[in-house]
């Protein structure tokens, strides 16, 4: 399952998805919205995605996690989009496993990938204005 | 021939449209349909160096020659993910 929603993102439902007899290991991430970046306090975030090609993405993220991993069973991705007040999900990902240490690793490697190749945005909503995130060049062109 | 091009982000705000078209010759290369764009809308011209390109669901090269039909995305680093901070 990969997907980029509108709709709020359910660890437990996203755990269920991934959860399979073979597995003894289900590994969640959950990124939420932080209610401060750098002190200053932010009042929402907005995400907006490239959507077909995000879902794509995602997609090739999990084979490549199935491919350094054989012993994963299950890889789910999802994300967010849209306006999400502090606290809520932005992103989700289950990884199932025979045994821990893959499912913790692979969950690992699969948000960092994402961050590093997802065309997806966020606008961090301030009270007193809105900045989108990242500045023109922190981050090499993904490959 | 027609290309349109697809804006995201502080691209699409900039402009204030998430698509435009430009006009650029047979055998025009991603970087000729940049210049197009950003010529016709020049807030986008100081974004240049960092944006990156997407044909279809793949990132491509600012070289890569566009064929009748293609759609060019632009945008800026990505940012998704988790938090408030890009850390």
């Amino acid at each position: 399952m990969y997907r980029v929603t509108t709709e709020p993102l359910s660890a437990d439902a996203l755990a269920s998805a991934v959860t399979v007899p073979e597995a003894g290991a289900v590994s969640v991430f959950l990124g939420v919205v932080r209610d401060n970046t750098a002190g200053r306090p932010v009042v929402a975030l907005e995400y907006e995605a490239n959507v077909p090609m995000a879902e794509a993405k995602l997609k090739e993220i999990g084979e490549a996690v199935h491919q350094r991993w054989p012993g994963v069973q299950q890889v789910a991705m999802l994300h967010r989009i849209g306006r999400l007040a502090i606290g809520e999900a932005s992103v989700a990902i289950a990884v199932s496993a025979a045994h821990r240490r893959e499912a913790i690793l692979a969950c690992h490697y699969a948000i960092d990938r994402l961050k590093e190749t997802v065309p997806i945005w966020k606008r961090e909503i301030f009270e007193d204005g809105a900045v989108w995130v990242g500045l023109q060049g922190e981050s090499p062109p993904p490959r | 021939m027609k290309v349109g091009v697809c804006l995201f982000a502080r691209y699409r705000e900039a402009v204030g449209r998430d698509r435009v078209e430009v006009e650029v010759p047979e055998g025009a290369t991603v970087e000729d349909v940049w210049s197009a764009v950003s010529g016709a809308h020049p807030v986008l011209a100081r974004y240049r160096p960092h944006t990156l390109f997407a044909v279809g669901n793949e990132y491509v090269g600012a070289d890569r020659p566009i064929r009748p039909g293609e759609e060019v995305a632009c945008f800026p680093p990505v940012s998704g993910g988790r938090g408030a901070c890009t850390a």
